[in-house]
C-alpha cells in the first residue's frame, strides 16, 4: 500500500502528527509512506525514519508568484501543477490530509487516490471529510467550543488508527550531537528556554523571562540555563542573554539546527517554552515540558502532548485569541498576568516532581493563572486538567463527554460487543487518580443528573428526527428544494441522538463501577 | 555594428552600436551580481526565458544556477552568433531565438515548447536598450498579465478556454489570480485546473 500524507502548515504542526505517521506504518501494511509538506518542514528529514519520501511546496514562493507583477501570472499555477502531477504519477492507494484548510482541501482533491482520509474538495467544490473525526474537527473549529480533542488524537482516530499509545519516532543525529558537544555545556542540570515564538501574542516578554530566571537561579543555583534559538533568532537571543547578564544571571546561548535542538532537549532536565515547534519536538525527547500558553495558543488543541507536562495559562477572558487578528486589549494582558514569580516557582517544583507544592502554588495564583497537568488517559486520548480541580463533577462530565464522542466518532457503539464496561473501568481509574475516595460519592449524584439530562437530549433529538422525516422537503427562497441541507440537518440530529444514547450507557457503566468501588 | 573587445579581466566582451553589453572590467563578476538578484522559482521551473543575449556571461551564470532549459530571445542574429563564438553553451539546454515581433515570438518553436511548461522571465538590462519597445512587447507576452498574453499561454498549455474577460481590474491593469478566478473555467467548469486556481486563490486571501 502506498500512502501520501498531506500536512501543509508549520513545522510544529508536522511534529504533532509524527505519532500518527508512526502508527500508520505500524498498524497498516504500508509499503511507502510519503509526505507532502511545507518546505521548511523538510529539515526534519534526518530525524524521521518513518517517512520514505518528502515532497514539499514552497507556499511563500507561490504567494510571491501570485503577487508580484514582475513574475508571469501562470508561473505559480504551472509550478504547482507540475509538482502535483509528479506526485500523482506515483499512484497512491490512499491520500490523507492532516491539514484541514481550504488550500490543502483543494490540493488533496486534485490528487487522485481510491481511498482518502481528511478534507478533500472535489472539482464541483464540495467538501468531503472521509471520517466523522474530520467532520468533528470542522464542526469544532470555532475557538469558543467548550471542549475539543487534541489534534494529535483527532488525526490518529481520523485515520482509523486504534489504541492510545503514541510513538514519536524521532531519532537523534550525529550532526545534532556534534552541535551540542561543540557548545561545551558540561554535565549537570540543564534548563532549556525557548523564549521566542512564531507570533508576538504567544511570546512572553523579555523582561519577564529575565525576572523569572533571576528568581529560578535562587531556587536552583546549580542549574545551567540554556537559551535555544534558530540561526535567524540569534540577535534576539543574544539580547536576552545580555539583559540576564546585567542582572547577574548566566545564560548560555544555543543557536543550533533542529537536530541540535533535539539533542539538547534529550540531555536537558526541563524545557520552558511557549507554543512552539520546539515544544512539540520535546514530546519526542523525553524532557519534562513547562508550557506557557499565551495569546492564540490553544492548549486543548496543541498543548504539550506528553503525560505529566505542566501548562500555565493566564486567567483571561479573551484566551485563546484568533491567530490572524491582532491583540484586542490595550496591552498584552495575558502575558502581563503570567507573573515571573509563578513561573519560576512552578519550574522549581515541577523539576523536583513536587506536585503537592505545585498544588499549593496553583492555589496562591488561582485568580491569575491556571495550572494544568497533562494526562494520557487509559480511554485513549490526551487531556489537560487543572491541578487545583476541586469539583469532581466537572472532571467527570468532561471525561464522559469525551468518551461518548470517541465511541460515536469511532463507531464503537455499533459493535455488538461495545466496550462500555471497560470504558467505565477506565474512567473510574482516572477519577481515582484525580480525586480522593471521599470525593467520588458526589460524582454519583452528578452522574444521575447527567444521565437524566442525556436521556432527555436523546429523546428530543429522536422526536425532531421523526418530525423531520414526516415533513416534506421545503423549497428555499430560490424555489429550489435544498435536499443536501435537509440531509445535513437529519445527520446532525441522528448524531445527537446517538451521542446521548452512548452517554447514557457510559454513565450507567461508570455508576456501577463507582458503586462497586464503594 | 557588433564589435569584440577585451575586458580588464581578460574576458572577451561585446559592444553594440557603441554600447557595451557587459562590464568592461569583469563581466563574470557582473553576471554573478545579476544572478544573485533573481532566485524565485529557479529550482522549480522547467524553463527560463532571458530577454537579451548581452555578451553571454549572464547566460553562462544562469545555466550554472538552474537545471531548467534556457531560451534566450534576441532581436539580431549577428549578436547571437557573436555570443556563441565567445561561449560554448550546451545546445540542448540553451536555445537562442531571434525574434523581431510578438508574432514571431508566438511562432518560435522553442518558445511554444517552453510556454507549455512552467517558466520565469529574466531581463538583461544592457541588451534591452537596443530595442526597448520590442523587448517591452515580448516581455508583456511572456508575463501573461494582459488578456491576450494570458489566453495565448493558456492555449499553449493545452487547457480548455478561459472564455470570459477579466472582471476585477480595469482595462490596462496587470491581471492577477483574482481575474483568473473570475473566468468561466474557474466559475462554472469541472476542469481539474480550476482546483489549482482555487487552491492558489486561498493563498492571497
Amino acid at each position: 500500500m502506498k500512502v501520501l500524507v498531506i500536512s501543509l502548515l508549520r513545522l510544529g504542526d508536522f511534529v504533532q502528527i509524527l505519532p500518527v505517521l508512526q502508527a500508520l506504518k505500524t498498524q497498516y501494511s504500508i509499503r511507502e509512506l510519503d509526505v507532502l509538506t511545507h518546505h521548511p518542514v523538510k529539515q526534519l528529514e534526518p530525524m524521521v525514519d518513518t517517512v520514505d519520501r518528502w515532497f514539499t511546496l514552497n507556499r511563500d514562493e507561490l504567494q510571491e508568484g501570485l503577487g508580484r507583477s514582475d513574475l508571469p501570472l501562470l508561473t505559480s499555477l504551472s509550478v504547482l501543477k507540475e509538482q502535483l502531477d509528479t506526485i500523482d504519477r506515483r499512484k497512491y492507494d490512499c491520500v490523507i490530509n492532516l491539514t484541514q484548510t481550504v488550500y490543502s482541501g483543494w490540493i488533496a482533491g486534485y490528487l487522485s487516490a481510491p481511498q482518502r482520509y481528511g478534507l478533500a474538495i472535489d472539482v464541483k467544490g464540495k467538501a468531503h471529510f472521509h471520517s466523522p473525526w474530520f467532520q468533528y474537527l470542522d464542526d469544532h473549529a470555532p475557538l469558543d467550543v467548550p471542549d475539543i480533542f487534541h489534534y494529535t488524537d483527532i488525526f490518529h482516530y481520523g485515520c482509523g488508527l486504534k489504541g492510545g499509545e503514541r510513538q514519536w519516532g524521532l531519532r537523534e543525529t550525529r550532526h545534532g550531537r556534534a552541535e551540542i558537544k561543540a557548545l561545551q555545556l558540561g554535565e549537570g542540570e540543564k534548563i532549556v528556554l525557548q523564549t521566542l515564538t512564531s507570533d508576538s501574542k504567544k511570546t512572553w516578554p523579555e523582561e519577564s523571562w529575565v525576572r523569572m530566571l533571576s528568581e529560578l537561579q535562587l531556587y536552583r543555583p546549580k542549574a545551567q540555563f540554556v537559551a535555544l534559538g534558530a540561526p535567524a533568532e540569534e540577535a534576539r537571543v543574544a539580547g536576552l542573554i545580555e539583559l540576564c547578564a546585567q542582572r547577574g544571571v548566566t545564560v548560555r546561548k544555543a543557536i543550533v539546527s533542529l537536530e541540535g535542538a533535539f539533542s539538547l532537549l534529550k540531555s536537558a532536565s526541563l524545557l520552558i517554552s511557549g507554543d512552539t515547534s520546539i515544544k512539540h519536538l520535546a514530546n519526542g525527547a523525553g524532557v519534562p515540558i513547562l508550557e506557557l500558553s499565551l495569546g492564540s495558543s490553544d492548549y486543548r488543541r496543541t498543548g504539550a502532548y506528553k503525560e505529566g507536562s505542566l501548562i500555565l495559562q493566564p486567567q483571561i477572558g479573551c484566551a485563546p485569541c484568533p491567530h490572524s487578528a491582532p491583540c484586542s486589549r490595550p496591552s498584552h494582558e495575558c502575558a502581563e498576568r503570567l507573573s515571573p514569580a509563578a513561573v519560576s516557582s512552578a519550574a522549581h517544583h515541577y523539576i523536583s516532581g513536587d506536585w503537592l507544592s505545585l498544588r499549593e502554588l496553583a492555589r496562591g495564583f488561582q485568580n491569575e493563572v491556571r495550572f494544568l497537568r497533562t494526562r494520557n488517559l487509559a480511554s485513549g486520548f490526551w487531556m489537560a486538567s487543572e491541578i487545583l480541580e476541586s469539583r469532581p463533577e466537572a472532571a467527570v462530565e468532561k471525561i464522559v463527554e469525551r468518551c461518548a464522542w470517541k465511541f460515536l466518532l469511532n463507531r464503537e457503539h455499533l459493535d455488538p460487543v461495545a466496550r462500555f464496561g471497560s470504558e467505565g473501568v477506565n474512567i473510574r481509574r482516572e477519577l481515582e487518580s484525580l480525586f480522593s475516595p471521599g470525593a467520588l460519592p458526589s460524582c454519583i449524584q452528578h452522574l444521575n443528573f447527567l444521565e437524566s439530562q442525556a436521556s432527555v437530549q436523546g429523546e428530543d433529538a429522536a422526536s425532531h428526527l421523526w418530525q423531520n422525516r414526516q415533513r416534506p422537503p421545503v423549497a428555499g427562497e430560490s424555489g429550489v428544494v435544498e435536499i443536501g441541507e435537509a440531509r445535513r440537518a437529519q445527520n446532525q440530529l441522528e448524531r445527537e441522538k446517538q451521542h446521548a444514547m452512548i452517554k447514557v450507557k457510559l454513565i450507567r457503566s461508570l455508576k456501577s463501577q463507582l458503586t462497586e468501588a464503594k | 555594428m557588433i564589435e569584440t573587445l577585451s575586458a580588464q579581466s581578460g574576458r572577451i566582451i561585446l559592444k553594440d552600436g557603441g554600447r557595451l553589453l557587459a562590464s568592461a572590467f569583469d563581466p563574470e563578476s557582473e553576471a554573478r551580481e545579476w544572478m544573485s538578484r533573481r532566485k524565485e522559482f529557479l529550482d522549480k521551473v522547467k524553463y527560463v526565458f532571458v530577454l537579451g543575449a548581452g555578451a553571454g556571461y549572464h547566460i553562462a551564470e544562469l545555466s550554472a544556477h538552474t537545471e531548467a532549459g534556457i531560451v534566450v530571445l534576441e532581436t539580431r542574429a549577428a549578436l547571437i552568433e557573436a555570443v556563441r563564438e565567445i561561449h560554448a553553451f550546451d545546445s540542448d539546454r540553451v536555445k537562442f531565438e531571434c525574434v523581431r515581433s510578438a508574432k514571431e515570438l508566438r511562432a518560435a518553436a522553442a518558445v511554444r515548447s517552453a510556454i507549455a511548461n512552467s517558466f520565469v522571465v529574466l531581463q538583461h538590462g544592457p541588451s534591452l536598450a537596443a530595442d526597448p519597445a520590442l523587448f517591452r512587447e515580448l516581455h508583456a507576452q511572456l508575463m501573461g498579465r494582459d488578456w491576450g498574453g494570458l489566453n495565448w499561454q493558456w492555449q499553449m498549455k493545452g487547457f480548455s478556454t478561459l472564455e470570459s474577460q477579466p472582471q476585477i481590474h480595469k482595462t490596462g491593469e496587470a491581471l492577477t489570480i483574482l481575474d483568473l478566478d473570475q473566468t468561466e473555467l474557474v466559475q462554472n467548469s469541472e476542469e481539474r485546473e480550476r482546483m489549482l486556481v482555487k487552491a492558489l486563490r486561498e493563498l492571497v486571501k
